[in-house]
């Protein structure tokens, strides 16, 4: 029996090191710089090689990570590169969330342009509807397409459910439920103006915030609390006519955290953070970033408690990742960004489940050639690739 | 019968310790992945036979257009003569939504010892036929040196044209 007992022992033990010697993310020693990414100290690259990768999502025990790669879906264990293609190659994804499980939530074009289902729209056509589709099992890259006419959609939280807002053949703003790869109900939209072209929710899934507005990108935003499942949109607020919202706004509990500001061509700085205290409809500039501050997006971290901002310290400081304590008010830098690119979608931005690190996206800014001596496949800096960031 | 339960109890920890001696082994030997994909060189690894060198002054003086001249420098870093190399390049985009990619070819018939030859490629360096989800995708240039003996070399050029 000891015998027996000593094998398996031994057996284990040369298990565990094969399996990590396999198809560990390539060093890149021809970047020559070392441990440097032009990110700053402890930022760890989660992908390599070519590809425009976007919306990263952690999977909900924060192993592995899933993003969208020239319009389709992989997943991959954090270091490694063992990629797996999980929709096909012409979906033309825009968005992914690992959901549960094994389950993706993936936002694409909506399938039904050709369909009588879409002639309503016909009438409002400033109106871009997107399909909500979840992977149906691990390792095949069938995936199911649940709901269309999608303006929006958010992971509801602790997990398993999305909420995406819809617009039914009567034009109707509904509140689209989803899990285990079918739509469980509608919950209609009562008393709300226009259409919900934004949502969250808070961390433990009690309330979802929704905005809305005339003509999704035109006319005010007005920000709604719905009390989910049982209760009715309740107006919050709404934004003077000229600001338009970036993003969703973010649950904290310290209050609603926004971007928005005036629309200009390519002028960035017009955006500001705003917040809006709890039981409060007037919206306050948030001082803590600083005056000349520039967001280009923001994200709660999954208690509620902290802020991923992404944005600039001046017009003409680089882009860099930071981390907001609502409650101290403290802003802390958690990249030093040397001339990288990141991007600035609010669906590049995402915190790992157990709120330690952020996934940004980025590559370098350098318009120079440059020559290595090994593959495109393992090079990190010069491609948009996917950074794990240490948060605060 | 006390001799006997003394002997398979000594058998059984030595086997014990011997197997945590290989366990212990086999942690050391294989550091987390986590410890892996920092950059970092290889001081021990050893000089390769073949070397290819691109001049990233030429390559800045590329143009998106056809019929883009680039050389290749290949380096024979062996004490011993190279024959057959063979060179093939690929031009590819950043965006591999892009699935159009083009091929070049071309050999050293001989490189003696410590020589260098200076191959010559005629580029299409024009924008791709199809387009993917960037606006401004960055072209690659990948090349690949072997000989019969199992020589290899990479080189990759990324250029923002």
């Amino acid at each position: 029996m000891l015998v027996i007992l000593g094998i398996a022992v031994l057996l284990a033990g040369c298990a565990v090191s094969s399996r990590e010697e396999a198809a560990v993310i390539p060093p890149a020693p021809s970047e020559g710089r070392g441990a440097d990414l032009g990110l700053g100290p402890g930022v760890r690259p989660l992908s390599a090689g070519p590809g425009n990768k976007s919306s990263p999502s952690w999977s909900p025990d924060g192993e592995r990570i899933a993003y969208v790669l020239d319009g389709y879906v992989v997943d991959k264990p954090l270091f490694t590169q063992d990629y797996r293609r999980r929709t096909a190659r012409d979906l033309g994804a825009e968005e992914v969330h690992w959901t549960s499980g094994h389950t993706l939530t993936i936002l694409a074009p909506d399938q039904t342009a050709d369909t009588p289902l879409s002639e309503p729209l016909a009438e409002v056509p400033e109106i871009k509807t997107r399909s909500v589709y979840q992977t149906s099992s691990e390792g095949e890259i069938e995936i199911d397409r649940i709901t269309d006419r999608v303006l929006a959609m958010t992971p509801l939280p602790p997990g398993g459910y999305t909420l995406a807002s819809v617009i039914d053949a009567a034009l109707e703003n509904r509140l689209a439920i989803i899990s285990s790869g079918e739509e469980l109900g509608r919950l209609p939209l009562t008393g709300i103006e226009g259409r919900v072209t934004a949502l969250s929710a808070s961390p433990d899934g009690r309330q979802v915030i929704l905005a809305a507005q005339d003509v999704p990108g035109n006319g005010p935003v007005r920000l709604y609390l719905l009390d989910f499942p049982a209760g009715t949109p309740r107006l919050l607020t709404q934004l003077p006519p000229e600001l338009r919202l970036l993003g969703d706004p973010q649950w904290t509990t310290h209050g609603i955290y926004y971007i928005a500001g005036e629309e200009r061509d390519s002028d960035a700085a017009a955006y500001s953070l705003y917040r809006l205290p709890p039981n409060s409809p007037a919206p306050e500039s948030v001082a803590a970033v600083g005056r000349d501050f520039v967001p280009a997006s923001v994200k709660a971290a999954p208690d509620g408690e902290r802020l991923a901002i992404v944005g600039r310290r001046n017009p003409a400081s680089p882009t860099n990742l930071y981390v907001l304590n609502p409650g101290s008010g403290r802003i802390e830098a958690v990249t030093s960004n040397e001339n990288m690119d990141i991007k600035i979608s609010p669906t590049d931005l995402a915190w790992s489940p157990d709120g330690r690190h952020i996934a940004i996206v980025a590559r370098s800014a350098s318009t120079a050639p440059a020559v290595y001596d090994t593959q495109a496949s393992s090079l990190i800096r010069d491609f948009y690739n996917i950074y794990r960031v240490p948060a605060p | 019968m006390r001799s006997l339960a003394l002997w398979t109890l000594a058998a059984a920890g030595a086997f014990f310790i011997t197997a945590s001696a290989f366990l212990l082994l086999a942690t050391v030997g294989s550091e987390p992945s986590e410890l892996r994909i920092t950059p970092s060189p290889d001081p021990e690894s050893p000089s390769p036979a073949l070397e290819l060198s691109i001049s990233e002054e030429r390559l800045g003086e590329l143009e998106a257009e056809e019929n883009q001249p680039l050389e290749v420098t290949v380096i024979n870093r062996s004490g011993e003569p190279l024959s057959d190399v063979n060179l093939s390049l690929r031009v590819s985009s950043e965006d591999t939504a892009t699935t159009e990619a083009r091929y070049y070819r071309a050999s050293v018939e001989h490189l003696p010892p410590g020589e260098e030859a200076e191959v010559r490629f005629e580029l299409n360096l024009s924008p791709f036929g199809t387009r993917g989800t960037l606006d401004n995708p960055r072209k690659i240039i990948e090349v690949q040196a072997s000989t019969p003996a199992g020589a290899t070399a990479v080189a990759t050029a990324i250029l923002t044209i």
